[in-house]
């Protein structure tokens, strides 16, 4: 990690009082200052995360009890489909993109982003996008109930809402590359004197390889639905077997970018957890450079898996065991990650403050995903599990306990530094310690029901699963309750929490920590610090 | 390399640079999506 030679900067923020914020909605429109558009991103991914939620409480609500309560089938499918939809592209992506925007100029000693105004373009993208995504519910015949996948031949059928969704995909792709090449360019062109790659805090290395994830794979999802479009509106069958399409092919498609996307949801999650655990074990990271080429192995490997998403649609046996493989073989540099970090604690001088369990949280549910994630990509299992609630288990370990569990922890570890006051650390406690047994008490059942045959995607199902899936909904509604006393946190640490030291967790050692007051001033690092 | 706000006026020896990095990137997206279109269509 790097150390910085000399700290001109603390009076930044007396110095440039007079250059602070305009006032009012005009300077949330048309900021071009990344903390604000940090913070712009922050926000919306909190409404799309609860808007999402309310989505998985009306799921758990319906599946209380066997027989049909309260939605009709095709509502219950529009409702999985949205929720997917809303959570990875409206908010843990956002989430991340909002860290980003935060940390990574301030993490490498840059003034801002390399181009302002292209990131407030991408994030103003976003909210026309998620307004018709959620809008679609609106449209004559509702949401499209696809599942996230938008599978054809079910989506070239499907009414207005799937042209609303494929617009909006559009929409959120083209502000995701918008981020990416934004970020890249930040990081490759903007460190500060001294920053070398090899010095950079691992959240921004994570950021750097997420971001090339991105441009590598969300053209191809862009193709692939604009291809959809061309099936449903111009006459083409690109995708329909009747008119010697094959709809295979859009599977393939699409799980070469569902894949990286899986890693492009977690990488900078690892990037905030690799940053937490020295902080509060008061070491240095274990292996930087093992991390560093690990981070890179998954990004590569996330290329070469995508078959395992297919294992039952008829590919030969060569390659399902090709897929099989390269599955599998994942788990090494993510191993290596995961004793990486324990090692960080091993005979650390540890506490465990909010973000600490967050992170410990996460090492310990991650890893519960990982093992499942490889219990599916064996080839004869998984055409077992497949389809099944295991697979809605393992992704939910590995998203909600991997990528939110590590926002929510990142989220208290610098709120601090970002707005210069204390949370409520008792309240940060009862969050994490009823986050984690709601969340366990929600999705670890859901094993037991996907190992008994319970299908994915169905409102009713047979008597024989009623008491998980009634165990799993009462775990999902204190999961999602919990997640209010984040905002209550939050807001009341806005509105009156106590002031925050300069660096309030002592083993926190990057530049925003070590170099920058708290809070941080609107301008930072104007003139660039030398790092040694 | 002092400068650090490409933003401000005047020229920024990081600029160039910058641009260019971005256009690659930007190229590369934008060949990445014509190429799995035209590649369907080659198939269709």
């Amino acid at each position: 990690m790097s150390t910085v030679a000399h700290a001109h900067d603390h009076a930044h923020g007396d110095v440039h009082e007079h250059h602070g914020p305009p006032h009012g909605l005009t300077r949330w429109l048309y900021t071009t200052n990344h903390k604000d558009i940090g913070t712009l991103y922050l926000t919306f991914a909190c409404i799309m995360l609860f808007v999402g939620g309310t989505m998985a409480m009306m799921i758990r609500a319906e599946l209380f009890e066997p027989g049909l309560q309260f939605f009709n089938p095709q509502f219950f499918n529009s409702l999985t489909t949205v929720h997917g939809l809303v959570m990875i592209f409206g908010a843990i992506m956002p989430a991340f993109v909002g860290f980003a925007n935060w940390l990574v100029p301030m993490e490498i000693g840059a003034a801002d982003m390399a181009f302002p105004r292209l990131n407030n373009w991408s994030f103003w993208l976003l909210v026309p996008a998620a307004i018709l995504l959620v809008g679609s519910f609106l449209a004559p015949g509702g949401a499209i109930a696809t599942g996230w996948t938008l599978y054809p031949p079910l989506s070239v059928q499907q009414g207005i809402s799937m042209d609303m969704t494929i617009l909006a995909i559009h929409m959120m792709g083209a502000s995701s590359i918008m981020g990416s090449i934004n970020i890249i360019t930040t990081i490759l062109n903007m460190r500060a004197p001294g920053m070398t790659l090899m010095k950079m805090p691992l959240f921004v290395w994570t950021w750097l390889i997420t971001a090339y994830l991105l441009i590598a794979v969300m053209p191809v999802l862009a193709g692939a639905v604009t291809m959809l479009l061309f099936d449903r509106h111009f006459g083409t069958s690109f995708f329909s077997a009747a008119g010697g399409g094959d709809p295979t092919m859009f599977m393939h498609i699409f799980w070469f970018f569902g894949h990286p996307e899986v890693y492009i949801m977690i990488l900078p999650g690892f990037g905030i957890i690799s940053m937490i655990i020295p902080a509060f074990a008061r070491k240095p990271l274990f292996g930087y450079a093992s991390m560093v080429y690990a981070t890179a192995s998954i990004a590569l490997l996330s290329f070469i898996v995508w078959g395992h998403h297919m294992f039952t649609v008829g590919m030969p046996a060569a390659g399902n065991l090709f897929f099989m493989y390269a599955t599998i073989l994942i788990s090494v540099p993510t191993g290596v990650k995961i004793f990486n970090w324990i090692s960080t604690m091993w005979r650390g001088s540890m506490t465990f403050e909010t973000p600490m369990l967050f992170a410990v949280g996460f090492l310990c549910l991650f890893t519960i995903g990982g093992f499942s994630g490889l219990v599916l990509a064996i080839a004869p299992v998984d055409i077992t599990l497949h389809n099944t609630y295991y697979v809605v288990a393992h992704f939910h370990y590995v998203l909600v306990s991997g990528a939110l569990f590590a926002i929510i922890g990142g989220v208290y570890f610098w709120l601090p530094k970002w707005s210069g006051r204390m949370y409520n650390e008792t309240l940060g406690k009862w969050h994490f310690w009823l986050s984690m047994i709601g969340f366990n008490l929600a999705f670890f059942p859901q094993h037991f029901l996907g190992l008994a045959g319970m299908p994915r995607r169905v409102p009713d199902y047979a008597l024989q699963f009623a008491e998980w899936n009634m165990w799993s909904s009462i775990g999902a509604f204190l999961f999602g309750a919990s997640q209010l006393l984040l905002v209550y946190n939050v807001v009341t640490t806005l509105r009156s929490g106590k002031p925050a030291q300069q660096k309030p967790w002592e083993g926190a050692d990057s530049l925003e920590w070590t170099h920058l007051p708290t809070p941080v001033p609107y301008h930072t690092f104007e003139t660039a610090p030398v790092v040694k | 390399m002092e400068r650090a706000a490409m933003t401000e006026p005047g020229p920024d020896p990081r600029r160039k640079r910058a641009i260019a990095t971005a256009l690659v990137l930007a190229a590369f997206a934008v060949g990445l999506y014509v190429y799995v279109v035209v590649h369907l269509v080659s198939r269709g």
